[in-house]
């Protein structure tokens, strides 16, 4: 990554702008990513290219190629219209290998061995801190966490995102599907000395339900989250793996 | 869009305790059990959600700010929803596991006039600011994103320079591809893209186009 960083020890500027365009190898983006974090003079610049690149965001493709149909599809849709040749891998192509649904076979086997009621087959967590925190000093950072779980048995998934403002209490917001219609269910927040909270209660339905609500904990303190049937044993459970990253000061 | 049943329930805190242990069918004995199996799996999927996050995060942000005229707050749950929404949606990502930028604008796009549109039945949150917001996404999302003078700023950019960035970033394509596709260099494209986006962003302030500067209290971004 030696192109990355310049002798001056500051990220090459003519990469910033590719990074925010996503023109980069995801390894070569983390390296500037990485500096970011720490050197706020290549941050000044990356704020300018972030700004511009945004104002570039304000116009749709039919705006600049003329004759292209508005193409991105607001729903689940292929990526792009189907003749354009995507990015070759390039620098580091190997690994990126893009397998969204490559674990059906230890999904089976978790199922087997563990033939417990709730399965955490997805998992994913990211401190977001990073990306929410205010360009300078923002006086009440707010530090967010998310994680997704889908449950092989029940068909159930869930996606959590937790907020927290200080240390008074976290906001905590779930999308789930995939519930029995008609159903009771309670969401439990767990921390990580296993204290349980109940964060909501809710009537499944066969759609996708937002369910949300408060905590009065705080968000380093939690550990995961359980979709339960209110008269039941719990649907899918989604960890919190990062957590607690958050800059305290 | 899926248009999701909401069932919201915000307690007031004094409501709501830690109210000791979970019953015995989900001791942390679970989490211990399962976690570290279900981690390996996804290693690829959260990296994919990584780079998203650090590569268009700041962009998104920056691009909501602006349409919230400066709600920082607002644009950052904007940002949040965008994510979770592209981690739901792994068909919108191509061959090489990255989610299409055209369609994530979108979706935030989507999310910003679906919250205002939903202020609009609640009265008690709707401000003056909101009313005007409301009344700009009745107008319809062209007015909301007024794009004139972007457009007229990179009208404007010599050729290259703007063939080379409208390339790279709408039609979403990798450096050594545009470099085949323009038959030069590949440091030929990033150099381009570099000089592209600087001299945009000149031709932008030249047309009266206001950053924000570092400060979250920039009020106005500019009039629309």
């Amino acid at each position: 990554m030696a192109d990355i960083i310049g002798s001056d020890a500051h990220v090459d500027q003519e990469l910033l702008g590719l990074h925010y365009m996503d023109a980069l190898d995801p390894a070569q983006s983390d390296v500037i990513h990485r500096h970011l974090e720490e050197c706020s003079a290549c941050r000044a610049q990356a704020d300018e290219v972030i700004g511009t690149v945004a104002a570039l965001a304000l116009l749709g493709i039919d705006d600049v190629v003329p004759g292209t149909a508005a193409t991105p599809p607001p729903a689940p849709a292929p990526a792009r219209g189907g003749t354009a040749p995507v990015r070759p891998s390039g620098r580091g192509g190997s690994t990126r290998p893009g397998q969204p649904k490559g674990r059906s076979g230890r999904t089976g086997k978790l199922v087997r061995t563990g033939s417990l009621l709730a399965l955490v087959l997805v998992l994913a967590g990211l401190g977001l801190a990073t990306l929410v925190r205010a360009p300078q000093g923002k006086p009440t950072p707010v530090v967010t966490a998310a994680a997704v779980a889908t449950d092989g048995t029940t068909g159930a998934s869930a996606s959590v995102m937790v907020s927290s403002e200080g240390d008074d209490g976290v906001t905590v917001r779930a999308t789930v599907s995939g519930l029995r219609d008609g159903a009771a269910y309670v969401l439990y927040a767990v921390t990580s000395d296993s204290a349980t909270g109940e964060v909501s209660r809710w009537t499944g339905t066969a759609a996708v339900q937002d369910v949300s609500g408060y905590l009065p904990v705080r968000i380093g303190d939690l550990s995961f989250f359980t979709v339960s049937l209110a008269d039941g044993g719990p649907v899918v459970s989604v960890y919190l793996p990062g957590v607690a990253v958050a800059p305290t000061r | 869009m899926t248009a999701p049943t909401t069932v919201t329930l915000r307690r007031p805190a004094a409501t709501v305790s830690i109210v000791g242990q979970l019953s015995s069918s989900t001791d942390g004995a679970v989490a211990r059990e399962v976690q570290p199996a279900a981690r390996a799996v996804t290693t690829a999927d959260a990296e994919a959600l990584r780079h998203l996050q650090q590569v268009h995060g700041p962009v998104l942000l920056s691009f909501l700010t602006r349409l919230t005229k400066g709600d920082v707050h607002r644009a950052e749950d904007i940002v949040q929803e965008t994510l979770l929404r592209a981690w739901r949606n792994p068909d919108a990502r191509n061959s090489e596991g990255r989610w299409s930028r055209g369609w994530l604008f979108t979706v935030a796009k989507r999310i910003l006039i679906d919250q205002i549109r939903a202020a609009d039945v609640r009265p008690e949150e709707r401000s003056d600011e909101h009313i005007d917001a409301h009344a700009r996404a009745e107008d319809g999302i062209d007015k909301l994103v007024d794009a004139g003078e972007v457009r007229a700023a990179l009208n404007s950019l010599p050729e290259r320079l703007r063939v080379t960035l409208i390339e790279i970033y709408f039609q979403e394509r990798s450096v050594s591809e545009v470099a085949d596709l323009l038959a030069v260099p590949p440091g030929t494209v990033k150099s381009r893209t570099f000089y592209g986006l600087k001299a945009l962003r000149e031709a932008l302030i030249s047309r009266g186009f206001t950053f924000r500067t570092s400060g979250p209290e920039s009020g106005t971004e500019r009039d629309g």
